[in-house]
């Protein structure tokens, strides 16, 4: 099966409005091992980005972990606000990429050969609707009429995995999604809007429109140990705040790749050479 | 190439074609489709040329995307504006159609209005107006309040505490053989306790 990766910069560029673009290194040792674990044991594995992204690839010499670096993020991200939406380059490149695929987030490894259901949608794992994270979506500074028609007690799936069988299902949920960003405005809330178009209305159209849901994981034991799936998500927040997490794990990430993967040993001298977190 | 099994997915019901399309005629799915992009897709691969050509027409940066797709699709009346003629009809009805079509709201044909003795009420073709409220149709409510502070929320995620991820585990059935393995895992990497599997790399 092939899958993607997607990195859309301009969300960096949000932040950061000096300098050139950079991708933090824990992050960029585990997409490598992402992409490379994946060509190892599941198929093809392309990086979508936009025209930074890619120059950034190639600057670094990392073209070649993945099956091809592909420029198709529109660089303006169509005018979604970065801030806000800071994943929506997820949802234009699924617009723009046909075919049979799954979707992989940068932070998430799947270490063992998947197959998958061919009729339902699969995901990474549930969540809770913890209303911080996921309040009520009447509340949310969008003009979206189909949020009313919503059924609100379905269960958010997390998408750091993502595999969508039906071509027509999935241009539906990207459509979608990507109207309600478009229908957003700029309200200071950099959490839950995002959030809301990527995990929790997939789960909600798939509620209207009678399609089921699978998962790799129960979400109710996603800290019990198991071998088969590792997702950084907050321990990527955890990394950056302390040194000497950040070092044992780069140190275990260039072994991993050493290990498993010696001819792409040239990747650590790559990013190691690249700025670093300031 | 034209491909006839692509579809839209309406409100359970999947459009082949346009007389699907306008059967099962769902403006507020239709609207997401034109504005996240799936409608043109959709209307380029059906070999639907003419249409297409319509909707690409439409301004992204504008509005009313419900009344020009009904237009387009030939469900509804033109929505361009048009010069408005009252045949005897009271001021008071006039009024409120004005008022009806600056906000938004389809009236229909207002020359078709009969009685003009009564001046509380009217109907047009997508809903009604009864005494100074609408009660039906495609006009909307803007929200104007704002539930996020103005510091709002960052981050992706809320790394989980000590404390709830024990909480976690309580709640969940382990055997003797995950609670071993678990205990082991989270001493040997202690970035599992904020993701998961994270032991593997």
């Amino acid at each position: 099966m092939d899958a993607i990766h997607i990195n859309s910069t301009l969300p960096f560029f949000a932040k950061r409005k000096d300098g050139d673009y950079f991708t933090e290194d824990f992050t960029l040792y585990n997409t490598i091992i992402s992409a490379l674990q994946w060509r190892k044991l599941n198929g093809r594995i392309f990086m979508c980005t936009d025209s930074t992204g890619a120059a950034y690839y190639k600057r670094l010499g990392l073209e070649s972990v993945w099956d091809g670096v592909l420029d198709i993020i529109p660089a303006d991200m169509e005018g979604i606000d970065p801030e806000m939406f800071w994943a929506a380059g997820k949802l234009l490149a699924m617009r723009e990429m046909k075919g049979d695929y799954a979707l992989i987030d940068e932070d998430f490894i799947v270490w063992k050969k998947l197959s998958l259901s061919e009729t339902a949608v699969t995901a990474a794992h549930r969540e809770d609707i913890n209303p911080d994270v996921y309040p009520d979506p009447e509340l949310f500074c969008a003009d979206f009429p189909l949020l009313k028609r919503l059924d609100k007690k379905i269960l958010p799936c997390n998408t750091a995995f993502l595999y969508i069988p039906d071509e027509d299902f999935r241009r539906f949920y990207v459509s979608q999604s990507i109207a309600f960003m478009k229908s957003s405005r700029s309200c200071g809330d950099y959490l839950c809007h995002m959030v809301f178009a990527e995990q929790r209305l997939l789960a909600m159209l798939c509620g209207l429109q009678g399609i089921e849901i699978e998962t790799l994981l129960d979400k109710d034991r996603l800290f019990v140990s198991q071998d088969d799936y590792t997702h950084l998500w907050g321990a990527k927040q955890a990394l950056r705040d302390n040194a000497e997490y950040r070092e044992k794990f780069l140190e275990r990430c260039q072994n991993r790749i050493i290990s498993d993967f010696p001819e792409y040993k040239f990747v650590i001298e790559a990013i190691e050479n690249q700025p670093k977190i300031q | 190439m034209k491909n006839s099994n692509s579809c839209l997915f309406l409100n359970g019901v999947k459009a082949y074609n346009i007389r699907q399309l306008r059967e099962n005629f769902d403006t507020d799915i239709i609207v997401g489709y034109l504005l996240g992009g799936g409608l043109t897709q959709w209307l380029f691969e059906i070999g639907e040329t003419e249409i297409l050509k319509r909707v690409r027409e439409i301004d992204l940066a504008g509005g009313d995307f419900d009344r020009k797709l009904e237009f387009i699709f030939g469900v509804k009346p033109d929505p361009k504006p048009q010069k408005i003629v009252f045949p005897n009809i009271p001021r008071e009805v006039r009024l409120a159609v004005f008022a009806a079509k600056e906000n938004g709201f389809d009236v229909g044909d207002t020359s078709s209005y009969k009685k003009p003795e009564s001046v509380t009420s009217f109907s047009g073709s997508a809903g009604s107006f009864v005494r100074g409220s609408f009660s039906s149709g495609s006009f909307r409510l803007v929200k104007t309040s704002f539930f996020f502070g103005s510091g709002g929320l960052s981050g992706s995620f809320r790394p989980t505490s000590g404390g709830s991820f024990s909480f976690f585990m309580g709640k969940t059935q382990l055997t003797a053989e995950e609670y071993q393995r678990t205990k082991i895992n989270l001493s040997s990497c202690p970035l599992n306790e904020y993701g998961y599997g994270i032991h593997r790399i």
